[in-house]
């Protein structure tokens, strides 16, 4: 794997592994600093990372155990996360972790489009969501709008993204689960 | 099917209650058909967390992953018994960013390809095709790099140690701020191009010093030893960086002299009403042959690559079809 790979794929996933490990650890810095661990670990593996294989599984299990790492070593927890997380996180974890279909560089127009399809208002919303990464509370304020009406609006935006990548055969009906990849990164220790 | 969209999605935002996350484990549950549409929709979710992201707080964070890798350390957290394995990883991952520890350290980009370099201060070197810098192994209290070729400076600020960029012949001091220095030694001109902030420049032999703006270019030929500035749209030269390259009615000779950094190339065209034919066009991942074949569509000439005889760039030469 070479430099520019590597910045591509980071600059890629570091926002949405962040997200998930913000799941877990409940703190921006904490997870920011995970996330930057994550990579640094991909980055000195570099030499025997197969480019071939996607790297998408391998970034989102580290960073998982990263965050359940923490959680067990940081002081006054004694809980561990099995404890918390639930059938339906580990449906989450298992879903995002499976590899991305091919991206021959129109999935990121596709949305794009897709966003500018979307009524004035649905899309200020999502974009503040997203691009400004606020939540749904700070967006209803900012904008004087129910709590009810933002999530009614980003779920109109996730729901046509859907429809659109299913239109374009990016979402097959249904996605092949439990690969052997998931017993594979098992050696780490969570 | 309307609440489940909203409730998946609030679940997959971290904003749903406890009760609202059983309710969805529930109805997941009921049946493989639920699963499988919350499976599409945990993607879609994801894309548009991928591909709406700010690309500008992402760029900072890169920014601060390759300090991390010169710094040796993270700041904010530390793991206990994981900290000696971050350490050790940290150290491979110097060794390959800096050679190893002389009085003066190297960096140098091919023929063909560019280079980005992370100075121990955090300011960014980006290393255009056939250039290559050289700074004092204790740059951090002496910030002096010696250029050879093209390259784009994005220094750190710092008031008290100021940065100075030398070449054969400009001396370049700067604040903190973002430019783009040229001198191959094969070229008579040398030029420093200003995209923000404020820099000095002097020139070694007569020892002139000039002030340069935002947008404003210093050129300074060799031979005749004169200096001039003028005002330039920054990007221009700049585009290289960023692995794009963008001509909006720009002289054909501007195009190619842009085509040859480049492409590492040489181009040869001796008609001088002909190179200034003003062409708009974007350069983004195509070949120089496809590029030539792009622009002789829009310009009529040929083009033939001549025999390389061990030169260090291969040279094309450049024939108008029509007279002029």
């Amino acid at each position: 794997m070479d430099s520019e790979y590597f910045k591509i794929i980071y600059k890629k996933y570091f926002n949405v592994l962040h997200a998930y490990s913000l799941r877990i650890v409940l703190n921006e810095e904490v997870a920011e600093d995970i996330v930057q661990e994550v990579f640094l670990e991909c980055w000195n593996r570099r030499r025997s990372i197969d480019v071939a294989k996607s790297m998408k599984p391998y970034l989102y299990t580290l960073a998982r155990t990263k965050s359940i790492d923490y959680l067990r070593k940081a002081e006054n927890k004694n809980l561990s996360f099995s404890e918390v997380e639930t059938r339906l996180d580990q449906l989450f974890f298992e879903t995002l972790a499976l590899d991305d279909p091919v991206d021959t560089g129109e999935m990121g127009q596709i949305i794009e489009k897709t966003i500018l399809s979307l009524p004035p208002k649905c899309k200020k919303v999502f974009l503040l969501s997203r691009k400004n990464g606020m939540k749904n509370k700070q967006i209803a304020e900012l904008l004087d709008l129910s709590v009810k009406a933002v999530e009614k609006h980003i779920t109109k935006a996730v729901k046509q993204i859907r429809l659109v990548l299913e239109e374009k055969g990016y979402l097959p009906f249904f996605l092949i689960f439990f690969l052997s990849f998931y017993k594979t990164w098992r050696i780490f220790p969570f | 099917m309307k609440d489940i969209d909203s409730l998946i999605v609030k679940y997959l935002d971290n904003e749903a209650a406890d009760e609202e996350k059983a309710m969805l484990d529930e109805w997941i549950n009921f049946s493989q058909d639920n699963k499988h549409y919350f499976n599409r929709m945990v993607k879609a979710w994801e894309q548009s967390r991928i591909y709406l992201q700010d690309e500008g707080s992402t760029g900072k964070r890169f920014l601060r992953f390759r300090q991390l890798l010169h710094q040796g350390r993270l700041r904010r957290i530390a793991y206990g018994s994981s900290a000696a394995a971050a350490v050790a990883l940290i150290v491979l991952a110097i060794r390959f960013f800096v050679p190893s520890p002389v009085v003066v350290l190297l960096s140098e980009a091919a023929f063909d390809q560019k280079k980005e370099v992370v100075m121990p201060d955090g300011s960014v070197v980006w290393l255009n095709k056939n250039s290559r810098i050289q700074y004092p192994e204790d740059f951090v209290s002496h910030r002096k790099v010696y250029l050879t070729g093209e390259a784009y400076f994005d220094v750190t600020e710092n008031r008290g140690r100021p940065f100075v960029v030398e070449t054969s012949d400009l001396t370049v001091r700067v604040l903190g701020t973002r430019f783009v220095v040229t001198d191959y030694n094969d070229e008579e001109v040398a030029e420093a191009v200003l995209e923000s902030g404020k820099i000095q420049l002097v020139t070694q032999k007569t020892g002139e010093a000039f002030l340069l703006h935002p947008g404003q270019m210093a050129s300074h030929n060799r031979t005749l030893g004169e200096t001039r500035l003028e005002s330039v749209d920054a990007r221009h030269f700049t585009d290289w960086i960023k692995n794009r390259l963008v001509f909006e009615n720009t002289d054909l000779k501007d195009v190619f002299m842009q085509l040859e950094k480049w492409y590492g190339i040489k181009i040869k065209c001796a008609d001088a009403a002909f190179l200034q034919t003003p062409v708009s066009l974007t350069v983004d991942v195509e070949t120089k042959e496809e590029i030539l074949n792009t622009l002789q569509m829009v310009v009529p000439f040929i083009w033939r690559p001549e025999p390389n005889h061990g030169e260090r760039s291969p040279t094309v030469t450049v024939l108008p079809a029509l007279p002029h």
